[in-house]
Parts: C-alpha cells; sequence; structure tokens
C-alpha cells in the first residue's frame, strides 16, 4: 500500500486540499475560504478515511494551518508551484499562476526555479478583477471564459485600474458593445497587467498557465494571443499549488512521523486570541493564539520568533 | 534646545548618545511606526520618494514631543534628497510648527558638534573619531558572517533603505534567521570613507560604460556592487529602493543586466507607505528558498 500525503494551499480566497497517493491525486477538495478553522474542517471531512502519512502547508496563513492540522512542512506557494508544474511537464521553463488576488510568475532554467516575480502593490492581474467587473455585469465567472469567446471585436479597455476599466465596461455596454466583446477585452486587460511581471524578463517555451483562472478560456486564450505561443494547462490548475506541497512533504518525510492531528481537528473547542506580546521591547508584536479547548496549541506573529517555537504560559 | 532627531537604522542609538554626550538634550521615537510613516505620506507629495515622507512624520512627531530643532541631512548630490530639508520646513512652518532646521551634510558635521557642544575643534574631531569607531563595531556586531549559514547575499540600493530596519522590515535579521550571510554594500562607514564602491576598477569601467552620466543618490553603486557579488560567487543580490526612487528606478534594467551577465539571482523590493510586511516576508523566504535550491543542484 503507497504513502498518503495531504497538501493545504491556503488562499485568500479559497482553500484547497489535494490527498496524494504515492504521485497520484486520490482525493481533493476546493472550498471557498470562509474563515480558516471552519473552511478546514470542512475540507478534511470531504477526505476519505486513510492514514496520513504527511501533511504539508502552502499559502498565505499557513503558519496558522499547520498548528491547526498539525503541519510536518511548510513551504511558499512558488516553489510549491513550480514542483507541482516540473512533475507534469518536466522540461516547463514558464510557469504563470494566477489566483485570487495574487498573480505570480515563476521561470525555470536547468530544472531548478531561477526567478520569480509576485505582484506586489495591486490585484488587477489576478482573478478578482474578472470576477468584479462580471457580477457587475451580472454573470457567474464560472461562465466569463465562454461567453467572452464568442467575441467577435476586438475592445481595449484601459487596463491600469480595475475601478476605471468598470467605468470604461458600463460606457461600452451604452454604446451597445456586445457582452462578449467586453468580457474579452476584461480578459485581455487582465492579462496585460499580469504581465506586467514579466518586464524586463525572458519568457521560454513551455509556458504552463496554473492557479483557479487557468480554467477560464478565455484568460488562456488572451495570454496566447499576448505571448504569441502556446499555453499549457494541467488537469487540475486550481490545485497546483496543493499538489506541490504534497510532493514536497513527501520528499521531506524521510520516514519521519507525522504530527497530524487527525479527527481532533474535527472536533469542536477551538478558538482564536489576539493579544500584545507581554515583553517590554519596541516591536510591540500582535500575537496570534489559536487555542483548542482552553489549551494553547500555537502561537504566530512575533518579529522575533520566540514564542513560535514554545507556547506562552497563562 | 531639544533637537528631534530622525532615526538611523542600527546606528540610532550610537549617535543618540554621542549628541547627548554634548550636553543637548535629544528626542527620537523608538521605531518608525506606521502612524508617523502615515502622518508624512499625508503631508507630502503623493508620488515625491519615501524617505522625505518617513523623515517628515518623525519630525512631526519630534515637534509634538517638544523638538525646538530638528536635523536634516543634505546630501548635496544630485538626487533630489537635497531639497528636502527645505521642502520640510516650509510644510511644517505651514502646518504651524515653531523650530529651526539644522541641515548636515558632509561638510558641517564637524562645525555643527563644534557649535552644539561648545567643544574646541580638536575635541570635536577626537569625539567624532571616537564615533566612528564605535559606528565601525555596530557595523561588524551587525553583519558579520557565520560559517554555519549556508548562503551569501549582497545588498545594493538606496542607503537609507537599506540601513533603517523599521522601513525595510528588518530585512537583515530575517535573512540571517533564514540562513543567510549578508553582505551590505553600504554601510556608513563606506559613506564616509567614499568607499561605496566595492567592485575593481575593470568593475567600475565596466559601470561606467553601461551608465556614463552622473545620476545622484547610489544608482551608479548598484550597478558596480552588483557586478562585484556576481563575480565573487554570491548566491544572489536584493535591490532595496524607495518607491519612484530616481536613481534606484533608473539603473533597474541595467542592474538586471548585469545580474543576468553574471548569472546571479536578483530581487528588488521598493518600500512606501503601502508596503505590507506579510506580503514582504513571503517573497524573502521564497527568495532564499529558491537559492538554496539552486546551490543544492549545483553542488550536486
Amino acid at each position: 500500500m503507497a504513502d498518503y500525503f495531504l497538501g493545504l494551499d491556503i488562499g485568500s480566497v479559497s482553500v484547497k486540499l489535494a490527498l496524494l497517493e504515492g504521485d497520484m491525486l486520490t482525493a481533493k477538495a476546493y472550498l471557498k475560504n470562509q474563515g480558516l478553522v471552519p473552511t478546514i474542517q470542512q475540507g478534511l471531512k470531504q477526505m476519505p478515511k486513510v492514514q496520513i502519512s504527511g501533511v504539508g502547508i502552502t499559502g498565505s496563513g499557513s503558519e496558522f494551518v499547520s498548528g491547526l492540522v498539525g503541519g510536518d512542512y511548510v513551504d511558499s506557494e512558488i516553489i510549491s508551484h513550480v514542483v507541482s508544474a516540473l512533475k507534469v511537464f518536466p522540461d516547463t521553463k514558464t510557469i504563470m499562476d494566477v489566483g485570487g488576488e495574487d498573480s505570480k510568475l515563476m521561470l525555470v532554467k536547468d530544472g531548478v526555479l531561477s526567478d520569480f516575480q509576485m505582484n506586489k502593490t495591486c490585484g488587477a492581474g489576478s482573478g478578482a478583477m474578472v470576477e468584479t467587473i462580471a457580477s457587475r455585469l451580472g454573470y457567474k465567472i464560472e461562465d466569463v471564459g465562454r461567453i467572452a469567446l464568442e467575441s467577435k471585436e476586438q475592445l481595449a479597455l484601459p487596463s491600469k485600474c480595475g475601478i476605471f476599466m468598470q467605468s470604461e465596461v458600463v460606457s461600452q455596454l451604452n454604446k451597445g458593445r456586445p457582452v462578449s466583446d467586453i468580457l474579452m477585452g476584461v480578459c485581455r486587460a487582465m492579462v496585460a497587467n499580469y504581465l506586467i511581471l514579466a518586464k524586463g524578463k525572458k519568457l521560454f517555451e513551455p509556458v504552463i498557465f496554473q492557479g483557479a483562472v487557468a480554467k477560464n478560456q478565455a484568460v488562456a486564450r488572451a495570454f496566447e494571443e499576448a505571448l504569441k505561443c502556446t499555453v499549457i494547462i494541467p488537469e487540475y490548475p486550481e490545485f497546483a499549488g496543493a499538489i506541490g506541497i504534497a510532493l514536497l512533504t513527501e520528499g521531506q518525510m524521510n520516514g519521519r512521523k507525522t504530527n497530524f492531528r487527525g479527527d481532533a481537528i474535527l472536533t469542536p473547542g477551538y478558538y482564536i486570541q489576539v493579544k500584545r506580546c507581554p515583553d517590554p521591547c519596541s516591536n510591540e508584536c500582535e500575537l496570534t493564539l489559536l487555542l483548542y479547548q482552553g489549551k494553547e496549541l500555537a502561537v504566530f506573529g512575533s518579529k522575533c520568533g520566540k514564542w513560535e517555537n514554545q507556547i506562552v504560559g497563562g | 534646545m531639544i533637537i528631534g532627531l530622525p532615526r538611523m537604522g542600527i546606528y540610532s542609538n550610537l549617535l543618540k548618545h554621542f549628541i547627548e554626550g554634548l550636553g543637548v538634550e535629544v528626542i527620537m521615537p523608538a521605531k518608525i511606526t506606521r502612524e508617523m510613516i502615515g502622518l508624512g505620506a499625508a503631508n507630502s507629495a503623493d508620488m515625491v520618494c519615501f524617505p522625505m515622507k518617513y523623515t517628515l512624520g518623525q519630525e512631526i512627531w519630534a515637534l509634538e514631543h517638544g523638538a525646538t530643532d530638528l536635523v536634516m541631512f543634505n546630501s548635496c548630490g544630485i538626487c533630489r534628497l537635497k531639497h528636502y530639508h527645505q521642502i520640510q520646513e516650509l510644510v511644517l512652518k505651514d502646518l504651524g510648527y515653531q523650530f529651526k532646521m539644522n541641515v548636515i551634510t558632509k561638510k558641517n558635521i564637524l562645525s555643527t558638534i563644534r557649535q552644539w557642544g561648545h567643544i574646541s575643534h580638536l575635541e570635536a574631531y577626537r569625539r567624532m573619531k571616537r564615533v566612528y569607531s564605535e559606528i565601525k563595531e555596530v557595523e561588524v556586531r551587525t553583519y558579520g558572517f557565520l560559517p554555519e549559514r549556508q548562503i551569501k547575499i549582497g545588498i545594493v540600493g538606496e542607503v537609507g533603505t537599506m540601513l533603517e530596519p523599521d522601513i525595510n522590515f528588518d530585512i537583515v535579521k530575517k535573512l540571517q534567521r533564514l540562513g543567510v550571510n549578508v553582505h551590505m554594500s553600504i554601510t556608513i562607514t563606506d559613506y564616509l570613507n567614499e568607499s561605496t564602491e566595492k567592485g575593481s576598477k575593470k568593475d567600475i569601467k565596466e559601470a561606467k560604460e553601461l551608465l556614463s552620466q552622473e545620476l545622484g543618490g547610489h544608482g551608479f553603486q548598484s550597478i558596480v556592487n552588483t557586478i562585484y557579488y556576481g563575480k565573487q560567487g554570491y548566491d544572489g543580490v536584493i535591490h532595496l529602493m524607495p518607491l519612484s526612487c530616481a536613481p534606484e528606478a533608473t539603473v533597474e534594467p541595467i542592474v538586471d543586466h548585469v545580474a543576468d551577465k553574471y548569472g546571479i539571482s536578483l530581487y528588488r523590493f521598493a518600500f512606501d507607505e503601502s508596503a505590507f510586511e506579510v506580503g514582504f516576508d513571503t517573497r524573502l523566504g521564497t527568495f532564499c528558498s529558491m537559492l538554496k535550491r539552486r546551490k543544492l543542484v549545483k553542488n550536486g
């Protein structure tokens, strides 16, 4: 019997769980992030009851989740995405990840990550922009790709700011432009914003497109137009991060016993407390405490790291 | 006279004690808080570079806490920082504050010390020598290499951003905790000794071919020092700058070019009042993780 490894990708918009049996994806769950504790509990309930040999966590808030589930390994989303892409497409040169609120570009040289870029101050190159405008027009994000691909005419929208684009979209609607042209224009504008990450960088084929936005066919088309090359999308693009961290964990365990807390995670009695670090220091860190049945399970948020490895008393 | 002194990174306490030793009362914030940065940003032009905002914020804090005198540095260079003392004086007086602005340049340090401490030229020189050696000690303590750290990163960029942990989210300590030996391309000692260019004469010549005119700030040094780190076999270079920094933004493509030429990984952080620490930590951690992986693969 092969070992089972669980990967959790904690995104700002959604939480992804991937269960691997050896290298094979056997179960997966995609949940909207509605508070980490209930979302993770719900996700774990969807996983088959198997003996788990290791748990890896990636994404924002991964340390918190690691405390909650008893994680064995934590690494960045970038590394997870690269590992995942290289597993399926070993000669990958460029990896694009477009998520709900952030976007990343990764360049691979000789099978190792050689350069990366993440969006810095703006989310207009991420899925949230397309979703916001689509919902403004009364469409669900799942339908955007299909509708936008029916576009007949190219429409230029101002791409720097999502809010300015929204007013331009409304004015185009008023002029009687078909919705398909507008949605395709929005996808192209998102791609233009995303490609700011590629400034000054040389992108080489094969180009892999991952993240939940990769399910939107129109965005994939817009990327192909902009890059003038084929863009490859893996079977489950939204799970790339979760699969990657599960694979990384597998490589890190080396026969170690897992910290996974199993069914204890599903029991009630978790709550979160925020308090100032009691020590006198100019950092004035705000500590986040995860409590389970009245006892402290983990602490996060100190700049010096002194609380992270021990539980605060009192 | 109560002098409101802005923070100067790891040198802050040392310089505060030095000036207090001259018999002058000094107030200095314990750290540059987000509130101070907000105050500075609210009273600055939106697109001006970050040093203007975070020094102005500290000046307002100092004036609110009873300072009668302010100190602002004038680089006397080409970059716009040299105008900030004048603009800040104007902005603060428009806000209704009464104070005297003391402008410090590299040339008037000695005469300012004499004036504040009512001491002779020789005594001022002696004290300055002593504080210079203390500065050097702090640098050695902060940036010393440890053999157990696996990788080496050189830091280039705008000197204020490089040397102020409250602005650069304490990048040096964070890197050291991640197992990185950090080399600061420009320290205060280098600045005072005019040894800000780490590369050889050949490296300087190469950089001059890429940027022949005077630029101001430390943009030129960023090019030379990136060449230096590339040649010295460092694992990576981090380029730090305030957002909209004219010299550093100008040399961006040149720094990219030399990093590419010498095969050294580069990551760039630009800071302003909207920078957020969690995002910074993610990128920094990922960059180190990438360098460690590359090193592992390179060493087989």
